[in-house]
């Protein structure tokens, strides 16, 4: 059975491109515009394997998010790779802090998000 | 009041250049559009990227405008605010526009691309990192597998044949010894002729003798007795061979046709087989052919999705001058005493996520060597 990976991501065709590449390698995939529709999203799947987030982001950013899903019981343990155009230290500092499990700037290279996410998800 | 022109001597350029190009987007369609706001930011960048060596920072730029245009700005500068209190939404609603649209087509155009793709890979064209590909190594396995398998076959049913063969010549030998057996049965038939003719003539000479020849006369009796009974037997014998010969003839002849046939079906299995491995092996070129061309697919799709991200890094770009502009529409509309250029242009800064913002505003480090920052990075594991 497929696993599955919720992108979290305001730009649309970002989403895309994160779900062209993770789909041709066999991956489900979830969508959500923001933080609050990640968490949204993340209430009405049935399993998520792993979460790919952006940091910058309206409503609720991509750290807020993480925070927010590292104190749900049922979610907590999911691990998250944040994928961003940040490159500050700082940032990368509070993700690490938040519980997110990797940092990847964009633009991503396909092969190398696939392999942080094949990673992540047989840990 | 004082500071009012430093300000917005400021900001205008950075707005000024997000906007320019605001009133081509009404005529033209979306894929134009994007073109045009391609070859736009790539042109701004391009323009950045050569003329950071020699241009100053976006600060000391704005000082020396300010410099230069103050008689200027001193004349309109109670005009500048309504004026931008009008135009800035409008600006504010344009760059919205643009960077929803962009989004929208850049996504729209990736779904297409992506079905492109599913259609490539459903036809065979699926390339993979791995030389040892799933398709190629089943081509060859099935040639391997037809090279392996049927080949024994041909051979084993050659042996068959060459048995077929050597089991018709041993018939032939058996119907050889056989038509001899039947010319000896015949010569015991004769020889047994004779002694009846001489056991007659032994008993008439038996007879002539009278009583003396009385005992030889039964013998002589008994002797022609036992070549009748041999003559009988020996016609047995040769009617018998005569039948088995008759049978060891017709098993000779279906045994040769048999290995006849068998010879002209096995050559035709063995061109059938070659003609089936000369396929497999034109498919399996085939399909090495069509795994090389689905990694050139494979690359240019991985080349595509990180080119194609430029619009999210333009999309950051303009969502900071976006809020920046709503600063200045606040700003103005505000009670508070404006801020001085350094202060405007320290809390745009803020804002920035990447390190071109930081280029282009003239205070980064990095310098012109961070020019390699938008490639792909390597993943940091926490």
């Amino acid at each position: 059975m497929a696993k599955t990976v919720l992108i979290v991501d305001d730009s649309m065709s970002l989403r895309a491109l994160v779900k062209l590449s993770l789909s041709r390698a066999g991956y489900a995939v979830i969508e959500a515009s923001d933080g609050k529709d990640g968490l949204a999203q993340l209430d009405k799947a049935a399993k998520v394997h792993l979460i790919v987030s952006d940091v910058n982001m309206p409503n609720m950013d991509g750290i807020t998010f993480v925070t927010h899903v590292k104190q749900l019981a049922r979610h907590k343990f999911i691990p998250v790779i944040m994928l961003t155009t940040e490159d500050e230290s700082a940032k990368i500092a509070q993700a690490k802090a938040a519980g997110a499990r990797a940092w990847l700037t964009k633009p991503f290279n396909p092969p190398q998000l696939l392999e942080a996410v094949g990673k992540l998800v047989l840990a | 009041m004082t500071n009012q022109p430093r300000w917005l001597v400021a900001t205008l350029p950075a707005v000024s250049i997000a906007c320019a190009g605001l009133p081509l987007f009404h005529r033209i369609g979306i894929l134009e559009m994007m073109a045009v706001f391609g070859v736009a930011v790539a042109s701004i960048w391009a323009g950045v990227r050569s003329a950071r060596a020699a241009a100053p920072s976006a600060a000391v730029r704005a000082r020396q405008a300010i410099d230069a245009d103050a008689p200027l700005l001193a004349r309109h500068i109670d005009k500048l605010p309504p004026l931008l209190r009008g135009i800035l939404p409008v600006w504010r609603d344009h760059v919205e526009s643009i960077r929803s649209q962009t989004d929208t087509a850049v996504g729209d155009l990736v779904v297409n691309f992506s079905s492109i793709t599913e259609q490539f890979e459903a036809a065979g064209f699926k390339g993979t990192a791995d030389s040892s590909a799933n398709a190629q190594d089943t081509t060859i396995s099935l040639l391997t597998l037809c090279e392996r398998e049927l080949q024994p076959v041909i051979a084993a049913m050659s042996r068959i044949t060459d048995s077929k063969g050597a089991l018709a010549a041993s018939v032939h030998e058996l119907s050889v010894i056989t038509g001899e057996l039947q010319t000896m049965a015949s010569e015991v038939a004769g020889i047994a002729a004779q002694t009846n003719l001489l056991a007659i003539n032994a008993a008439i000479e038996a007879a002539r003798v009278g009583e003396a020849g009385r005992g030889f006369a039964v013998i002589a009796k008994e002797i022609r007795s036992l070549s009748q009974s041999s003559a009988k037997t020996a016609n047995y014998i040769t009617g018998r061979m005569a039948q088995i010969m008759t049978i060891m003839k017709s098993t000779s002849e279906a045994a040769t046709q048999a290995a006849a046939s068998d010879k002209i079906a096995i050559k035709l299995s063995g061109t059938v087989v070659d003609d089936v491995l000369s396929h497999v092996r034109v498919l399996s070129v085939e399909a090495q052919t069509m795994l090389g061309q689905g990694n050139v697919i494979r690359s240019n799709i991985e080349a595509l999705i990180v080119s194609l991200q430029f619009q999210d890094r333009v999309s950051q770009v303009i969502g900071v001058v976006d809020k920046d502009m709503a600063r200045l529409r606040d700003t103005i509309n505000g009670d508070e005493a404006l801020p001085s250029a350094d202060q405007w242009l320290a809390d745009l800064q803020s804002h920035y996520t990447m390190k071109e913002q930081r280029r282009s505003h003239g205070t980064s480090a990095g310098g012109r060597a961070a020019a390699s920052s938008a490639a792909p990075a390597a993943a940091l594991f926490f």
